[in-house]
């Protein structure tokens, strides 16, 4: 196995989406050079995270600024608890059994004149 | 109905506010989650007042997920507006299964792809000294910090200099951990596409803060 195979594999190894198969691995415990590799995504992944903890403080008209924008905005619908989205549920499901019946009920319906259904 | 006056502090406050909700600057993150979770519960209910503070709460990360994607401060701004607007009108549609900043950062991330292709713009603004980033991690081992600190900020410089594209991806996936189908989802790219480009991203960004490594050959082992 060569650093070059598992070169690519090692960012992802390293964000734990991926891991090595048994001779990437076995490579990577005998080269310095990937095993450094490696560490260093480690060690870039670590400092992504953190970074999502640092805030950069907008300007001060800012919040104003998108508060206002809001208050000409009128009230949304509001959030359907999810009882109300069962009640729908079944009403359509009653619905669709409504509809199979009257088929059913059409299909059942002696044959007219013509040898058409009526 | 919440009140104003009854909701617990936020995620991302002012050091002032986090002093003085909290006595010090290390806060219970689930404390905030908690509070955020009752303001939007409260705010699907039609409270409006619950909704201006989601907004007070977590502006500062809104904002901040704009400029790293955009690295524009005017953009980052404009974006951020967009992002509450839109989230105040489906505020209905959001089913709580994931939590609100993911969901807000979603919202960012759609808004920031659709702000920079309409507008084809690759203006960027480097931090400026003057751009106050609040520091929300708790002190414990200073000689660790200071070396964190130093490759963190190295990592922030990097992340700026990357191509808009490649840097959308590693901010929302590395940064912001969302999913790979939702980072591709919301800058309107295939799966394979934003695997392509984070891969790139880590590379560039590793190659760049340690480049020792840049000149040895491969090898076999």
């Amino acid at each position: 196995v060569r650093c070059d195979r598992v070169r690519d594999r090692l960012s992802a190894t390293a964000a734990g989406e991926a891991t090595l198969d048994p001779e990437e691995l076995l490579h990577v415990q005998r080269c310095l050079r990937c095993q450094a590799e490696l560490a260093q995504h480690r060690r870039v992944q670590t400092s992504m995270r953190s970074i999502r903890r640092s805030a950069v403080e907008p300007g001060s008209g800012m919040l104003g600024s998108v508060l206002a924008g809001l208050e000409r905005e009128p009230s949304p619908p509001r959030g359907r608890p999810a009882i109300a989205g069962l009640v729908g549920l079944a009403a359509a499901a009653v619905a669709g059994a409504l509809g199979v019946a009257v088929i059913a009920s059409r299909a059942r319906r002696p044959l007219g004149a013509h040898g058409q259904l009526g | 109905v919440a009140s104003r006056r009854g909701y617990a502090a936020g995620v991302h406050g002012t050091p002032q506010r986090i002093e003085s909700h909290h006595g010090g600057p290390c806060r219970s993150a689930a404390t905030g989650e908690e509070s955020i979770r009752l303001l939007v519960l409260a705010a699907r209910e039609g409270d409006r007042p619950a909704f201006d503070r989601l907004v007070e709460l977590t502006h500062r990360d809104t904002y901040t997920l704009a400029l790293r994607l955009t690295g524009n401060r005017e953009d980052a701004a404009d974006i951020t507006q967009e992002v509450y607007l839109r989230a105040y009108r489906n505020l209905g549609s959001f089913r709580g299964d994931a939590r609100f900043t993911t969901w807000l950062y979603r919202i960012t991330a759609n808004c920031a792809s659709t702000h920079m292709r309409r507008w084809r713009r690759h203006r960027h603004d480097p931090l400026a000294d003057d751009d106050l980033v609040i520091d929300l991690r708790c002190d414990g081992d200073p000689e660790g910090n200071a070396a964190a600190a130093d490759l963190r900020s190295r990592l922030a410089i990097a992340i700026e200099e990357l191509p808009p594209k490649l840097r959308a991806v590693v901010v929302l996936r590395d940064v912001y951990e969302l999913s790979h189908e939702a980072v591709a989802e919301e800058l309107g790219i295939s799966s394979n596409a934003a695997r392509v480009r984070l891969h790139r991203a880590r590379s560039r960004l590793r190659a760049q803060l340690f480049p020792d490594l840049a000149e040895v050959s491969s090898r076999e082992v």
